[in-house]
């Protein structure tokens, strides 16, 4: 409940469909930016497989930002620092949280990273619906909230379709790194 | 459609270069990195304005993860590469980035007088209290316990360095901590160091998810530091002397005078010669 809490009081201010799709377009850009960086460290990793899903995740990221820009074009977008966005705890809520990698992670364990994302998101669109004053900031923060709703539904599905990992999953016979 | 800071500027990504950062995936330097671009896409800097200088290690790769001028220079040796490079165009904005073991140890010398210079320049510490590189030795400020390396199984048993103290005595006219899992904070402290006339002295605490997996807890553990920034010497000195290292914020603000050399001619090639004539 705190956490909703939070999340009203940080989006109250957004009562303009500018910073609206200035915060938007920052999300959507930084979801796509984070899946990629973590699809090219875990390909650096020799783990083709989750690097595969995570640059799928950023494909996705990428198609959400160009909508987002289609609906910004001939609009003047406030710039906005990136410690200024109203993000509930200073980071954009769908960026995925790199201190849960692990190079030897599974691919369900990859979508579960993904499914706190797009939750995060889900919530950060919710929460602007439910607080704005601008009844077309309303009605993009609903619509956009439904969209990162059927993502958790997409998520969800996807994430039975790869078995539970291993309970020694991140045992590695030849660690790359040993301490010495 | 712009949310730029103004229309020439460039977007943090497009201060990223094409090489994919060999970091372990969940260590800090990948936050920092993204700090860095963020804070050069605030200062609306153009890519050929800047250069980031760098030692050796895992933090020091970042001038090759960066689309501007970069050195990745010898161990220890990224201050006076970059003090060299800032005197004779001290029309670039220099960042200098490493690690402790870079900046504390093989560069513990440079450090000192980088401080005491006061040469406009920001120096971007990526502290994990490790060698990561060399594969996870103590570190200057590796606390004293520490007894995961083989080198040193009972633990140092050397009280750790304090780079902000050491920073503030010899003369550093800014000095932050931050900390990797405040990426948005992070790049906030970088801008503003680089605004800061002389030499600002930021410390990162990034994470080393390998050989200090211990420091996932800091995402719980470190904090805004209950503190207004200052200027007075003094008061600093003893905040950060009773400070547990884990307070991050920007502490200090100094108003030295900046080290610029006079770039002019001060004698004729032929005046040099005739010195040297027999």
């Amino acid at each position: 409940m705190q956490i909703v809490a939070d999340e009203k009081k940080s989006t109250s201010g957004i009562n303009s469909v500018e910073v609206f799709l200035a915060h938007a377009l920052t999300l959507e850009d930084e979801a796509a930016g984070g899946y990629q960086e973590i699809g090219d460290s875990m390909a650096v990793h020799n783990n083709p497989e989750v690097a595969g899903l995570f640059f799928q995740m950023a494909k996705y990221g990428r198609m959400h930002a160009a909508e987002v820009r289609e609906l910004a074009a001939g609009l003047d977008l406030p710039h906005i620092p990136p410690w200024e966005f109203v993000w509930r705890d200073g980071e954009s809520p769908e960026a995925p949280s790199m201190d849960k990698m692990h190079y030897m992670m599974r691919p369900a364990q990859a979508l579960m990273l993904a499914l706190r994302a797009e939750r995060a998101a889900h919530g950060f669109y919710s929460s602007v619906a439910e607080t704005t004053t601008h009844p077309r900031v309303r009605e993009l923060a609903a619509q956009f909230a439904e969209e990162e709703a059927e993502h958790v539904r997409l998520l969800k599905d996807w994430i039975t379709k790869y078995p539970d990992p291993d309970p020694n999953w991140d045992f590695d016979p030849d660690p790359p790194a040993m301490p010495e | 459609m712009t949310a730029l800071p103004d229309k020439t500027a460039l977007t943090a990504a497009s201060f990223k270069s094409d090489y994919r950062p060999v970091w372990c995936p969940g260590c800090g330097h990948y936050s920092v990195l993204s700090s860095l671009t963020k804070a050069l896409a605030e200062l609306g800097l153009q890519r050929e304005e800047v250069a980031v200088v760098s030692g050796i290690g895992c933090s020091s790769r970042i001038p090759a993860y960066t689309s501007v001028y970069g050195f990745h220079s010898v161990h220890g040796r990224a201050l006076p590469v970059a003090t060299g490079l800032k005197v004779s165009r001290p029309d670039l904005t220099v960042i200098v980035t490493g690690g402790d073991g870079d900046g504390y140890s093989i560069g513990g010398n440079h450090f000192l007088h980088a401080c005491r210079r006061n040469v406009d320049l920001t120096y971007v510490v990526m502290d994990n209290q490790v060698y990561g590189m060399t594969k996870g030795q103590a570190s200057p400020t590796t606390p004293a316990d520490w007894d995961k390396s083989k080198l040193t199984p009972r633990g140092t048993g050397v009280s750790p360095f304090h780079p902000l103290a050491v920073a503030l005595a010899a003369g550093a006219n800014f000095i932050a901590r931050c900390y990797a899992g405040d990426p948005n904070g992070t790049a906030r402290v970088i801008t503003e160091a680089v605004r800061h006339p002389g030499f600002s002295m930021v410390q990162v605490l990034s994470q080393c998810v390998t050989y200090q997996p211990g420091q996932k807890e800091w995402k719980t553990t470190v904090r805004k530091a209950d503190v207004t920034t200052t200027s007075d010497v003094e008061l600093a000195a003893r905040w950060l002397m009773a400070d547990d290292g884990l307070s991050t914020g920007i502490l200090y603000l100094g108003n030295r005078p900046v080290y610029r050399p006079e770039l002019r001619a001060s004698a004729s090639l032929e005046d040099l010669e005739t010195a040297f004539r027999v």
